[in-house]
């Protein structure tokens, strides 16, 4: 049976601070790793939301049930007020797109500096801690002639699968 | 007990050690600050971009109630309570503003209709040229304007054939 000596002793203590320096080297690059491929894969499904609320967002400001007939961009006044959910809801069915929304006007009157109108319109109450892509956007809003203008704020998040 | 004294083999193994751990250092640092990066560089901008047209849209077609200035003479011209756009305010204001005259609370009335309607948590400018007339609900002057803002540009043919451009600027805060 051999036999320990000096020098073996000394050659395992001597690896050890090199084995845990090496270690916490690979440990402190995995785990950067691992973080960079997590926040890629975010951004990428944000990136994605963005760009559905984008789409959506210019979908809804040429809504048929809200524009002025043939007029994108320009919302009537009346449509606003007695604002029919039936039929925004027909034209943007939410079980069409993979996404949830939230669609928030808020009509300025210059006149007197408040906002004359305010009307929120859900597909579904948003679950809670679910991420979210925000687009904000204006319109005119004709009101009997006269041209006013809202403020369009919407909110989607991604629908349960 | 008899202290073990390290070999010139053992010192050079930490000296690599430590060079592999720098080196990993280094590599790591570049790894999370390119996911930072990725994740700064969404597509804000584009959205931004899309919003500043939109704005710019609605706004001068919006209509301003209210507005009055003071003439050359010193008298004050109402002019009455029918709405005009913006963008055709402006351009009264490019051609009349030849005269003379302050029209400080005409701005005033445009620089309010704007406010009202710009989203929270951004800030606008509206820049016009020949006649520099420049309106704004955060920056003090056009050289004030944040560096990070979108621009939308309209043109507009005001009277004896006068060429006007109207610049929207927005920028979030």
């Amino acid at each position: 049976m051999g036999r320990i000596d000096n020098s073996g002793i000394t050659g395992a203590f001597e690896e050890l601070p090199v084995l845990l320096v090496v270690l916490v080297a690979i440990s402190l690059f995995s785990v950067s790793v691992a973080h960079a491929a997590a926040s890629w894969g975010e951004s990428e499904d944000y990136s994605r939301l963005q760009g559905d609320c984008t789409t959506f967002t210019e979908l809804v400001r040429g809504s048929d049930t809200l524009c002025v007939e043939g007029k994108d961009g320009i919302y009537s006044f009346g449509s606003l007020q007695n604002f029919s959910s039936d039929s925004f809801f027909k034209e943007f069915n939410a079980s069409k797109f993979n996404f949830g929304y939230r669609i928030f006007i808020q009509c300025v009157d210059p006149g007197t500096g408040n906002l004359s109108l305010r009307l929120e319109i859900n597909s579904s109450e948003m679950p809670d801690a679910t991420e979210t892509a925000c687009c904000h956007t204006c319109v005119n809003v004709d009101r009997d002639g006269a041209m006013m203008a809202a403020r369009v704020t919407i909110t989607v998040w991604q629908a349960d699968a | 007990m008899k202290r073990l004294s390290r070999g010139r083999g053992g010192q050079v193994a930490m000296v690599d050690a430590i060079l592999f751990m720098t080196l990993m250092l280094i590599a790591s640092g570049v790894m999370v600050g390119s996911s930072e990066f990725m994740e700064s560089d969404d597509s804000g901008y584009g959205v931004l971009q899309i919003y500043t047209g939109d704005f710019a849209e609605v706004f001068l077609q919006m209509e301003v109630t209210g507005l009055n200035y003071v003439n050359s003479t010193g008298d004050t011209v109402a002019l009455g309570d029918s709405g005009i756009s913006a963008a055709k305010a402006l351009c009264d204001e490019m051609l009349l503003s030849g005269t003379g005259g302050n029209f400080t609370e005409y701005e005033n009335c445009i620089l309010a209709a704007g406010s009202l309607l710009i989203r929270p948590g951004a800030g606008f400018a509206v820049s016009c040229s020949p006649v520099a007339i420049f309106i704004s609900n955060l920056a003090p002057t056009e050289e004030k304007m944040p560096l990070n803002r979108c621009a939308s540009l309209h043109s507009y043919l005001a009277g004896e054939g006068l060429e006007i451009e109207i610049t929207v600027f927005v920028w979030v805060i």
